[in-house]
């Protein structure tokens, strides 16, 4: 509150108090002096607003002026309906353009993920550029060798994406699943906003079947009907418990449906997977120590992994040069929209350019065609300053016209937050 | 091309209340809840005067310079804002005073010419 107005608060209390007491003199009960004074004071909202004209009058007056020659403008603007037409047009695409691609890089490239503590949240990333393959993911006994020697890390997550037929919500069908170990959800810093997630005590052979929903298939697919927690599904052969609902967040390494923890695949189980080394299939996240460095966490795991080739040379031909990279998760989704959509902003930005000389021209062209009216104006009394605010109002209203036209345009949220998700679904695709 | 405010008709009603919002401060400093009841029992209570007015009026008469206001406490033991006279307000109080004489006269003039 200003300060001005804490004194009115005040000064108005200093006021009742008075007619209060003096009520109370001459014989009113408490109450009744009290509801009398009020009643007497007035409306005090109006009073403010009164209070307000005084104190800004300055401004008041100012604003008035400019309503004034708006007003004007809009009357004049309306006999040259075609010129002001196109300008509000023009400019409308020109700022709906750039609001729309703004608003997709402040979602990608902007925006803190919803992830907690996202800044020590990292991936990491198996290639072998020796045969072009960009990322060959993790097996099982290489991942138990990086958690094994790594000290930089506080845990390590899986994630490896397998199909399921599932029966028990909707119609039977096939789903892509996110097949996950019981630190993942806490190394990826996200929560349940039903239910609860996969947790370590869902590790290990005898644990019982539990799955966890993602937050995009909850709402679309299941109208966000909360008593599917506990439901029983089928999964395959198998069959798992719905323990709870995944927050929104950004469906990366993969786009599933549900989560599940690892008893729920039989081929997770299987002793190909546990103990090929070169059968790879798993992402892997991983969640610095506090006071580690991404730096630290990279040349750590790079010397593990020189380490685990040199003791396993059969599963790392030279041929394939397999190398171990790590990466911000954030960097990591972003950084290949991150082009595309700078040159998306740039192309916005070249048509905003053309937008506003095209409109600049047609103004001027207009401008020209009056200066008879201008010098009518200024012959009957108009000052420079006068004739200046007509034409910077005039240029208000069509500017302003042409930018709420623009939001309007740009504000269509449900398609801008599909491009977000087409991007990083393209970018969890480029993965496997 | 801004309108100018309407003079006539609102300098009247506002230049009266100033008026005599100076004149009931001649005698000394006083609160907003003074300054209304006495302008009421000084008129007989003819004149009542609506605080939804009346504080507007002391800061806009304040914000000119003619009044200046100091906080204190009141009968009703209670904080209240005291105005008082400036020395431009004295000033301004005569000018205003000699400019309603003035008019009164003028007016009488044309409405009662008999008494003459």
């Amino acid at each position: 509150m200003r300060p001005e107005e804490r004194e009115l608060d005040e000064e108005i209390r200093g006021h009742l108090a008075l007619e209060i007491q003096q009520r109370i003199d001459r014989g009113e009960s408490p109450q009744q002096a009290r509801a009398n004074a009020l009643r007497q004071f007035g409306y005090l909202p109006q009073m403010r607003d009164e209070m307000r004209r005084v104190w800004y009058s300055r401004w008041y007056d100012i604003a008035e002026a400019l309503v004034q020659d708006m007003r004007v403008g809009l009357r004049s603007l309306l006999r040259a309906k075609g010129l002001a037409a196109t300008v509000v047009i023009t400019l409308a695409l020109g700022i709906g353009a750039n609001a729309a691609i703004f608003s997709v890089v402040r979602g990608v490239l902007l925006r803190p993920l919803v992830n907690r503590g996202e800044e020590r949240l990292i991936y990491i990333k198996q290639s072998a550029p020796g045969i072009g393959v960009n990322s060959t993911t993790f097996s099982v006994p290489e991942i138990k060798d990086i958690r094994e020697r790594s000290t930089t890390m506080e845990a390590f997550g899986e994630f490896s994406t397998i199909e399921f037929t599932l029966i028990g919500l909707g119609d039977p069908r096939v789903i892509q699943a996110g097949v996950v170990d019981g630190h993942y959800f806490e190394v990826m810093g996200l929560k349940p906003i039903l239910g609860r997630l996969v947790e370590p005590s869902d590790d290990g052979p005898k644990a019982a079947g539990v799955a966890v929903l993602t937050n995009r298939f909850w709402t679309k697919s299941l109208n966000s009907d909360p008593s599917v927690v506990g439901k029983t599904v089928e999964l395959g052969t198998r069959s798992a418990t719905v323990i709870g609902v995944l927050e929104p967040s950004v469906p990366y390494p993969a786009d599933t449906e549900i989560i599940a923890n690892m008893v729920t695949s039989p081929h997770h189980m299987g002793a190909q997977m546990t103990t090929r080394r070169t059968h790879r299939m798993t992402q892997l996240f991983g969640r610095l120590k506090v006071g580690k460095t991404i730096d630290e966490a990279r040349s750590e795991l790079g010397a593990i992994h020189t380490a685990i080739k040199s003791d396993h040379p059969e599963s790392y031909p030279p041929r394939s040069d397999m190398r171990i990279e790590v990466a911000a998760l954030r960097d990591q989704i972003a950084a290949p929209a991150r082009p595309v959509l700078l040159v998306l902003l740039a192309a916005a930005g070249i048509v905003f350019i053309i937008a506003c000389s095209n409109v600049a021209n047609l103004i001027l062209a207009r401008s020209v065609r009056r200066e008879g009216e201008l010098a009518i104006r200024a012959a009957v009394g108009a000052s420079r300053a006068a004739l200046r605010r007509t034409l910077l109002a005039e240029s208000l209203v069509l500017c302003g016209s042409g930018a709420v036209l623009g939001i309007l345009l740009a504000a269509d949220g449900g398609n801008r937050r599909q491009l977000c998700r087409a991007l990083f679904r393209a970018r969890a695709r480029s993965d496997r | 091309m801004a309108k100018t405010p309407d003079p006539e008709r609102l300098e009247l009603l506002q230049g009266t209340l100033d008026m005599l919002i100076l004149r009931t401060l001649q005698w000394g400093a006083q609160h907003g809840h003074g300054i209304g009841q006495a302008i009421s029992s000084q008129s007989d209570d003819l004149l009542k005067v609506e605080t939804g007015s009346l504080y507007p009026a002391l800061h806009r008469l304040e914000k000119r310079g003619w009044l200046k206001s100091e906080w204190g406490i009141s009968e009703a033991n209670h904080k209240a804002k005291y105005y008082q006279l400036t020395a431009a307000g004295k000033a301004q109080l005569s000018r205003e005073r000699d400019r309603w004489t003035q008019l009164v006269d003028v007016i009488g003039k044309i409405m009662n010419p008999a008494a003459e």
